[in-house]
């Protein structure tokens, strides 16, 4: 085997960054992979974060932000419109700029980065462990020993189906989306995002327009490939444009498309050596498709399980189920309860949308809110407006 | 079938080049690992492929088809 790390990172996007950037800081040898050969590309994300999704992980650096949001609205396909002023709600990120930061910072602190290297397989050494990875780059195929995996390879998640992981994700299981970056959008509110809820064209998701400063925005929407009946997310983002922008809208300066795994609780996060990831542990948050602030949760925890378990003299394994265990512990709880409200949320008609967002208009428009915690949201509105509990009879399937 | 001149086409997995963004999901959703990322391409491994149409139903721009 050609080279020995303690650590390999397969992905630099913010999980695999901010892997490599905690192992390399606490002293370890850490080697972080990209496949393309520019870091933050392709673009595959609407790059909103909240405030503490970003600051809990990372000491917020301003370069990364394309705009600071302070207000979101939501509409409804009847036409309720519920505006909520939350001063520091969070970012729009420079997704590019953000990750190439992670990994400038990793390599200051001792990684090796190198981009154009793809990971073409796991190295079997005994039946818990793995001795390494199967690279390539420029056509070359070469072994790299390591004693932990992270696998930070986004949705694809290759590197835990090696590891013999069940990764495939079903199609009632997963969001289909397309975006455009729009310049000289018109009628923009650059510190407001602004969220659609409409059956007509984001069947079981929603649209959104996020501004990126300089009168630009991400216009995009998700949509569930199991209630689209065959529509194309590509192919309702025309329709969404047209309906915001009544017309074509601007020219689009970049088109990109991707998909949104739906969260499965702590069962892909660990297999040996190799702990998983982000997209790839289909760490998303079920009912905004938030996976950037999950994503450095994750790799930074299973890093710090990655360091306590080198600095064990035995290398004991058993000492990385600490990242599992912390993640669920921080995160298990609110994302259980994304994941009941987006199975009640995936059955609910446009009339549900107008009842539930009007209603939460009442409560809070014209507010200024400090903080929201959603499970709070949720249960107002079903102690409020007993007529939503009908709802729940979406749960008996 | 002989001296008819006609040709069997095989039904198989396609893939519109420039209609593919790269995005991994129909990776993440084949059942049978029939399909691989590279760097810049979507490899289709047609040995793999049973036909199941779930790629071409997730694909954000329909990129994928079958015929």
């Amino acid at each position: 085997m050609d080279q020995e790390f303690d650590i390999v990172v397969v992905g630099a996007g913010p999980a695999g960054g901010l892997a490599a950037l905690t192992a390399a800081r606490a002293g370890c040898r850490t080697l972080l992979i990209e496949k393309h050969a520019v870091i933050g590309e392709p673009l595959c994300c609407a790059e909103g974060i909240s405030l503490c999704g970003l600051t809990d992980n990372i000491e917020l650096n301003r370069d990364w932000v394309a705009a600071g949001i302070e207000r979101c609205y939501l509409r409804s396909p009847g036409g309720m419109e519920l505006e909520l002023h939350h001063p520091d709600a969070g970012f729009v990120l420079s997704r590019r700029r953000f990750e190439q930061g992670l990994a400038d910072m990793a390599a200051g602190y001792g990684a090796q980065v190198r981009t154009s290297t793809e990971a073409v397989g796991l190295i079997p050494n005994d039946s818990e462990r793995f001795a390494g990875i199967r690279l390539r780059e420029n056509g070359t195929t070469y072994d790299v020993g390591c004693d932990i995996i992270i696998a930070a390879d986004g949705i694809e998640s290759m590197v835990a189906r090696w590891a013999g992981l069940d990764t495939v994700l079903p199609l009632n299981r997963v969001d289909s989306a397309a975006q455009f970056l729009l310049g000289d959008v018109p009628e923009l509110d650059p510190s407001r995002m602004e969220f659609y809820f409409d059956d007509r064209f984001a069947p079981g998701g929603y649209a959104w327009v996020f501004p990126k400063g300089n009168g630009a925005a991400n216009v995009g929407l998700a949509l569930a490939p199991a209630v689209a009946h065959g529509r194309k997310a590509m192919t309702m983002l025309g329709e969404f444009i047209q309906f915001r922008f009544k017309g074509p809208g601007p020219k689009p300066l970049r088109r990109s498309v991707g998909g949104i795994p739906e969260f499965c609780g702590r069962k892909l996060m660990l297999r040996g050596n190799v702990m998983v990831t982000g997209d790839a542990a289909r760490l998303v948050d079920s009912v905004t498709g938030a996976g950037i602030a999950n994503a450095l949760w994750s790799g930074r925890l299973a890093a710090e399980a990655a360091v306590a378990c080198l600095r064990d003299g035995h290398r004991d394994l058993t000492i990385l189920r600490q990242y599992p265990s912390r993640w669920m512990a921080a995160r298990g709880r609110q994302m259980r309860y994304f994941l009941w409200t987006r199975n009640i949320m995936l059955r609910m008609s446009n009339t549900e949308y107008d009842d539930v967002i009007g209603f939460l208009a009442t409560i809070y428009n014209g507010q200024t809110v400090t903080a929201i915690d959603p499970i709070d949201v949720i249960k107002t509105a079903l102690r409020h407006r007993p007529s939503l509990l009908r709802l729940a009879r979406h749960l008996v399937w | 079938m002989t001296g008819s001149g006609a040709t069997v086409r095989e039904t198989k997995l396609t893939l519109d080049v420039k209609a593919c963004a790269e995005c991994g999901l129909c990776v993440a959703v084949c059942p049978y690992d029939a399909l691989v990322l590279r760097p810049t391409v979507l490899e289709i491994l047609h040995d793999e492929c049973v036909l199941c149409d779930v790629c071409v139903i997730a694909c954000p721009t329909s990129a994928l088809s079958i015929g």
